[in-house]
């Protein structure tokens, strides 16, 4: 069931992927309807999924790389709906729904049994840890999409000015918003470590990175606030960001293996 | 208040100055990097040095005399003295852990009661009695198992995680098999009934059915004897494998200290405290199920530590929501639609 659940969510996300493309040769907004109506409706099926997974291991579903794939995934668009909501930012759908069938053919591809936890994971501390990451993570995915977008569009032969400063603006709320999460996560995981392993920090790499990561983000924030960090030197700075979340979420895992070499 | 003087002097200006903090920053975050990417067992070489204590130090005391110099009683800096606070409150307790904190580990097996251990600052005393009662291991049931297959006359292979009553179809071979029952600690009673000694993964096997061109046929196999293989059909070779995993593993201690006793049941994720020290459950050896490794902590600092973490929560969270105001620039979003 959660094999077919999971192909029909795809099939939307596809599908509303195709009418955001569509959407930029046509004007009359019913491309843009109809890809936002198949987001939110994939995004309907993909919480379903989760529920589901979580009901049938009967643990949090973030225990293996698809599992966190497909959370990730969930957490972005998640995110997106949250910001269109405040900001109105459906010019995003496109990016973001690309994006998310990236992360969702990957997962496709990995083994997706329900596998046992391990003993360190079997916390309480394992749900806001993993939670409170991801939404920070699907944050500061909004904000290298408009990096990408701001340092796409400025390099064109007439820059629309508005949309750059809106794009600008966007960049840093999304990631003044992910900030907190990325705090609760590494905060967290600090302390589930030491009830864990009776040291709450242990220069592993990926909490190395992760340290690496919220550093870079309050680098990004202090430079914005004190010293006007803006336009392509801020869109630039939050692509180096991404690239330390990827490596911290993903790289890691591979190159350099520690204590966190289940996730 | 404002402490002017502190503002005057052109060193501690330029010490608690935003732009000695971006460096500092930066040199942080490259230390940390290069820290991330020798091998395991330089790592504390790096985070250890004198030089890498020396930014934290240096870190520490720019944010202290930035946060003296611009200290005010305004709300609107509440969530950003909030986190700065936080951040040096964290950099003490980590200074007062790495002076005074005592880790060690002490192994025993059942029975056994100890009253000292090997820490990082050499043999110490406990001053009380470890006497671990009992350990247990425990495994996950039904393990993973896993079937390997090879088609002889088609070149095909694969493996394939399987569960009971479920039917496997090898794609393009014409075989398909299905595990009819299997075992964690096969052994046949005496009427010759197969059943299972143990809970433990000791013998594991398998009893399965293959459809193929000849016909049905059922065919026992063994994780640990894979040369057994009562087969009349040779084109398909089977191979089953057993991933045990441990779901939990214990100790039930009992301290000893004067007048004064207590029994603990430590595991992973739930330490056991007793005067002072906090006994971690980490170590096993599947083949001598009574012996336990525990690692043992007394470590000062954590509190402080973890009293900087809530902080730093708080004063990011005020601080966001004191000084990111989205409601003015939502207007701005809607023009890229």
């Amino acid at each position: 069931m959660q094999v077919t659940f999971l192909r029909i969510a795809l099939g939307s996300y596809l599908l509303s992927f195709l009418f955001s493309w569509l959407n930029s040769y046509s004007r009359n907004g019913l491309f843009s309807r109809l890809a936002a109506w198949l987001l939110k409706a994939g995004f309907a099926l993909h919480t379903l999924i989760l529920v589901m997974r979580w009901y049938e291991a009967k643990r949090p579903p973030f225990a293996n790389m698809y599992e966190a794939l497909v959370l990730f995934a969930w957490a972005i668009i998640l995110i997106y709906m949250l910001f269109d909501f405040i900001y109105k930012i459906r010019f995003m759908s496109r990016p973001v729904s690309g994006l998310v069938l990236i992360i969702m053919g990957f997962a496709a591809v990995l083994d997706n049994s329900i596998g046992p936890l391990m003993p360190a994971l079997q916390s309480r501390w394992i749900t806001i840890h993993v939670v409170s990451y991801f939404l920070g993570y699907a944050a500061m995915s909004l904000s290298v999409i408009c990096g990408i977008y701001y340092l796409r569009s400025s390099k064109s032969a007439n820059p629309d000015a508005e949309k750059l400063k809106a794009l600008d603006s966007l960049g840093y709320y999304s990631i003044a918003f992910a900030f907190p999460f990325l705090t609760i996560g590494m905060t967290t995981g600090s302390i589930w470590a030491n009830v864990a392993w009776g040291t709450y920090w242990n220069w592993d790499p990926k909490e190395t990175c992760s340290l690496i990561t919220w550093m870079v983000y309050a680098l990004y924030l202090h430079l914005r606030m004190f010293k006007g960090l803006k336009a392509e030197k801020a869109a630039w700075l939050s692509v180096i960001g991404y690239f330390a979340v990827l490596f911290t979420f993903v790289g890691v895992n591979f190159i350099l293996p520690g204590l966190h070499s289940y996730s | 208040m404002c402490l002017s003087g502190l503002k005057e002097n052109k060193i501690v200006e330029f010490l608690g100055s935003i732009k000695l903090a971006f460096i500092l920053f930066c040199c942080l975050i490259l230390a940390c990097l290069y820290g991330a990417l020798v091998s395991e067992e330089f790592r504390p070489a790096v985070y250890y040095s004198w030089w890498f204590l020396l930014l934290l130090f240096l870190f520490g005391g720019n944010l202290l005399i930035c946060g003296l110099s611009r200290l005010s009683g305004s709300f609107n800096k509440l969530g950003s003295t909030l986190t700065h606070a936080a951040v040096l409150v964290i950099l003490a307790g980590s200074l007062y852990s790495y002076l005074f904190a005592v880790r060690g580990t002490i192994e025993f097996t059942e029975g056994q009661g100890v009253d000292s251990f090997v820490s990082n600052k050499g043999e110490q005393s406990l001053g009380f009695k470890v006497i671990l009662d009992d350990f247990t291991l425990a495994w996950y049931a039904p393990y993973n198992y896993k079937v390997k297959f090879f088609v002889q006359d088609k070149g095909i292979r694969g493996v394939s995680l399987v569960k009971q009553h479920k039917a496997y179809v090898i794609k393009g071979s014409g075989y398909s098999f299905t595990v009819l029952e299997y075992f964690s600690d096969f052994k046949m009673d005496e009427n010759g009934v197969p059943r299972n000694n143990s809970e433990q993964p000791d013998n594991p096997a398998a009893l399965i059915e293959i459809k193929g061109p000849g016909g049905i046929e059922k065919r026992w196999l063994f994780a640990r004897h894979p040369e057994i293989s009562m087969s009349s059909d040779k084109n398909i070779k089977l191979l089953f494998s057993m991933e045990p995993a441990i779901r939990e593993f214990s100790s039930r201690v009992r301290f000893i200290g004067g007048s004064q006793q207590a029994q603990r049941v430590i595991k992973v994720n739930s330490p056991g405290e007793f005067k002072g020290y906090t006994f971690y459950q980490s170590g096993y050896d599947a083949g001598r199920l009574d012996w336990t490794a525990l690692d043992v902590v007394k470590d000062p600092g954590v509190f402080w530590v973890f009293a900087g973490f809530i902080l730093l929560n708080f004063g990011i969270i005020i601080n966001y929501l004191q000084k990111i105001k989205p409601a003015k620039d939502g207007g701005k979003g809607a023009a890229c639609r």
